[in-house]
């Protein structure tokens, strides 16, 4: 039966002109009663100041058996109810209603869900009466006794982990569920009499509301005791067929842009954006869903949760793209790109959903192309995973938070804005500042450690593990050895000499190909064709000369008179003329090539020999830390042979004493005087035998441990060693100037 | 006669077995020793490895310090040196 706020609240008229038309009329059925949980109340009537901000400023629930008679109700300060059962009748308007659930007293009837309410929050359209998620009613309170149960039941609410997602069921918590589901049970007469003096109703609602009320109700010592044993069976069953009963929808679609998705502002830091992506995968999480029971398909979830993650995407893209400490330039150009964005993310769900869909087959919706943060967010929710599969389980509560607790007597009001309208279905606990819920989370700051160390176990299971282990066999159980040799091991694996011997060995593929461009073409080609040019001008000079000889003697022809001579001089004198210009023409390029040459012979000789001085200076130090090591080594592996010698040798004697002790043993068995006379000269030699063995084990061990550290120490040294012994062989190699020079 | 003569060469063999056994006895002795001796070795050559050990890690150092100083020298001068000769190659 539809309620009007008109019927339903006894509000004077004063107050009537103040409140604002209800939009929702919430349906409430004939023998059910209503728990809303409500925030962000105001307070109309004739209410003192203290009393109306302190209302105002906390989180409540009521319950009402109508909601014309609401009169029972639960607020999460003590001193706020004391305030309500002070004043009297309260009338509250714009009362935020997060949810509702029946609370039948009727066992034989089945409970309804308050489609009115919760239905309405999933979607906006659903009906005109409702704007978004908010559900302004104008409701008249006045306590009475019968509300403590419906306060225990509310507190249940409280609890609820979709309200709070913070919250974690106790085991206490559990036992009282189902001494409320025993409740379901009782006949309305029952309720009615027994809620006199000791309140009790039951919560049965198919709705997930009063499911999850059910199971976490309250602590309360103000609980009935009396029917908690009787039919607690059939409460359970009842409530596990009312389990089955799906919502259509309580979660809103995330459509719009990138920060409507979230529920931030267009201009909110990386740090905000992933907070609020780490609230928005928790709530839209296939487990959350699962909690609230809602009717939504697996693809539908997957769809929600790759736009919600897409946002993120677009979130931290726009905030990297932002320049930081712009100004109002950076604001408005993040306008402009934010209009970009937001015709971009338009067309998001869309995109989104089509490359969301094709990975489908995950369990969890979520994208399998996420980044770590989302591994992060789903590894977060595999806790609610384990307790949803293990409901016999006992999950451990979070550390409680002082203003979360409901029995702290005096809440601090929320520091925190109000939930911001642009967020549908926001439904952070009030109660809780923001943040101190960011604090609850798993630390935000984790995933570099969490990176790290997922780059070191890799590092020790694949690549450090191998060389570690076969260490540790070598060393045997001798965990201080296998420690220093791991250490050993681990320094000559990280070595920087590791790094200077290949920049060596880049220098010598370096110096090949040096030589590959010599032989190719360049210095080798200069050289050439300097040469070349001087064997020219060096004809040329030889020819320029024997035609000033011709010259000479064809100008001696002419003074004889000849005719012929001069014509012929003149032409020697022309050709000679020419070859002088082709003679300047060779030496210049002869000079220039040479020069060419010089230069690049100075600029190689200058690496090679800057190369060589490094590479001897690396072969220095090698060689000087080496070549003592490598004479202790050999001297230290002298001592040990011998000493090892030494210990075969009393082993030997042993053996022989040994033999002989068992020779005279036996001739002194053949005597009984004998026998009887060096009994005690051959227990003391038995004795003495036996700590020579014990003394010998020892030491064998001792000289065993030192032949495997003499062994893992060179080892360790190889690397060094092998690379002394190649760059002194390519030290003592002809560089590739000196080879073309010859 | 009989009777003191076995008694005297029974005398004599259990003096001998006494003298061997006082042999076997001394020659046991010496032998702990000289395994105590051969421990005391063999700790001497455990702490000369420490110092072996030691002049590893020195090298370790020297390098390291070496590479820090020039590694990245080395390494330009290998891909200047190649560029350059390449350069004057093409002239």
């Amino acid at each position: 039966m539809p309620i009007s706020p008109d019927k339903s609240l006894d509000a004077p008229s004063s107050s009537e002109e103040k409140i604002e038309d209800p939009k929702l009329a919430i349906e409430n059925g004939e023998g059910s009663e209503k728990i809303l949980v409500a925030r962000a109340p105001q307070v109309v009537g004739d209410v003192d100041k203290d009393t109306k901000d302190l209302i105002e400023k906390n989180s409540f629930r009521f319950v009402g058996g109508d909601l014309s008679d609401i009169t029972n109700f639960k607020t999460i300060s003590e001193d706020f109810e004391n305030k309500i059962k002070n004043e009297g009748k309260l009338y509250l308007k714009n009362v935020d209603v997060i949810d509702s659930v029946s609370v039948t007293t009727d066992p034989n009837r089945e409970p309804s869900h308050t489609s009115g309410v919760a239905p309405s929050l999933a979607d906006p359209t659903a009906s005109e009466s409702i704007s978004g998620e908010s559900i302004r009613e104008d409701i008249n309170l006045a306590p009475t006794p019968s509300a403590l149960h419906a306060i225990d039941q509310a507190e249940a609410i409280a609890d609820d982990p979709i309200i709070n997602p913070f919250t974690v069921p106790t085991s206490e918590q559990k036992a009282e569920a189902q001494t409320a589901e025993v409740d379901a049970k009782v006949s309305p007469e029952e309720t009615t009499e027994e809620s006199q003096s000791e309140p009790k109703s039951s919560v049965s609602s198919g709705a997930y509301r009063s499911t999850s009320a059910g199971e976490w109700a309250s602590t309360d010592t103000k609980a009935p005791e009396s029917n908690e044993s009787s039919t607690s069976e059939q409460g359970q069953e009842k409530s596990t067929s009312q389990e089955k009963k799906k919502v259509p929808r309580i979660l809103p679609t995330p459509t719009g842009t990138w920060y409507e998705r979230l529920g931030v502002s267009e201009d909110a830091t990386p740090d905000d954006i992933k907070a609020a992506h780490r609230k928005k995968a928790k709530d839209y999480s296939p487990d959350a869903r699962q909690h609230l029971n809602e009717d939504v398909s697996p693809e539908v979830m997957s769809d929600e949760a790759g736009w919600i993650n897409n946002a993120f995407d677009e979130g931290v893209k726009f905030a990297a793209k932002r320049k930081p400490g712009a100004g109002t330039n950076t604001s408005g150009t993040g306008g402009q790109t934010s209009g970009a964005g937001g015709s971009t993310q338009n067309k998001a769900p869309g995109t989104t959903g089509s490359s969301t869909q094709t990975e489908g087959g995950q369990e969890d919706g979520q994208d399998d192309s996420s980044t770590e943060e989302r591994e992060e967010d789903e590894n977060e929710n595999e806790p609610t995973d384990d307790s949803e599969d293990d409901p016999e389980g006992d999950p451990e509560p979070e550390p409680a938070d002082p203003q979360t607790d409901p029995n702290n007597p005096e809440p601090t009001p929320t520091p925190d804005a109000p939930p911001s309208p642009n967020q549908p279905g926001f439904i952070r606990d009030p109660r809780i500042p923001r943040k101190t819920q960011l604090e609850m989370l798993p630390e935000t700051g984790s995933l570099l450690e969490r990176l790290k160390n997922k780059a070191l176990k890799f590092f020790v299971d694949k690549i450090w593990g191998v060389p570690a282990r076969a260490v540790m066999e070598f060393a045997e159980d001798d965990t201080a050895k296998v420690l220093k040799d791991v250490e050993a091991v681990k320094r000559m694996v990280t070595a920087p000499g590791r790094k200077i011997g290949m920049l060596l060995r880049s220098a010598q593929i370096s110096r090949q190909q040096s030589g590959w461009i010599i032989k190719s073409g360049s210095l080798d080609d200069l050289l050439s064709r300097h040469q070349s040019f001087k064997e020219t001008e060096r004809a040329q000079k030889e020819a320029i000369a024997q035609l000033d000889a011709e010259i000479i003697k064809m100008g001696e022809e002419e003074l004889r008179g000849e005719p012929w001579a001069k014509a012929q001089k003149n032409s020697f004198i022309i050709e000679r003329d020419k070859l002088k210009k082709q003679l300047d023409k060779t030496t210049a390029k002869a000079r220039t090539v040479r020069t060419k040459y010089n230069a690049s012979h100075d600029k190689m000789s200058q690496f090679e020999s800057r190369r060589s001085t490094l590479a001897n200076e690396v072969l220095n130090k090698v060689e000087k830390n080496l070549g003592p090591f490598e004479t202790q080594i050999a001297e230290l592996k002298s001592q040990e042979a011998a000493v090892a010698k030494t210990i075969e040798g009393i082993n030997e004697k042993i053996e022989a004493q040994n033999r002989v002790l068992n020779e005279i043993s036996a001739r002194a068995e053949a005597n009984p005087y004998s026998r009887k006379a060096f009994r005690g000269q051959e227990k003391i030699a038995r004795q003495l035998i036996s700590k020579a063995q014990d003394a010998l084990e020892k030491v064998n061990t001792q000289d065993y441990h030192i032949k495997r550290r003499i062994q893992r120490i060179e080892e360790r040294s190889k690397p060094w060693t092998d690379m002394k012994e190649k760059f002194t062989a390519q030290k003592n190699q002809k560089s590739n100037l000196e080879r073309l020079e010859e | 006669m009989t009777t003191t003569n076995t008694h005297i060469t029974d005398e004599q063999n259990i003096q001998d077995l006494k003298k061997e056994m006082d042999a076997v006895i001394n020659n046991l002795n010496q032998s702990i020793v000289d395994i105590a001796d051969a421990a005391g070795k063999l700790d001497a050559i455990d702490k000369e490895l420490d110092e072996a050990d030691g002049l590893l890690t020195n090298l370790y150092d020297e390098v390291s310090d070496f590479e820090d100083e020039k590694g990245d020298e080395i390494d330009a001068l290998i891909v200047n040196a190649l560029v350059e000769e390449e350069t004057e190659g093409d002239k």
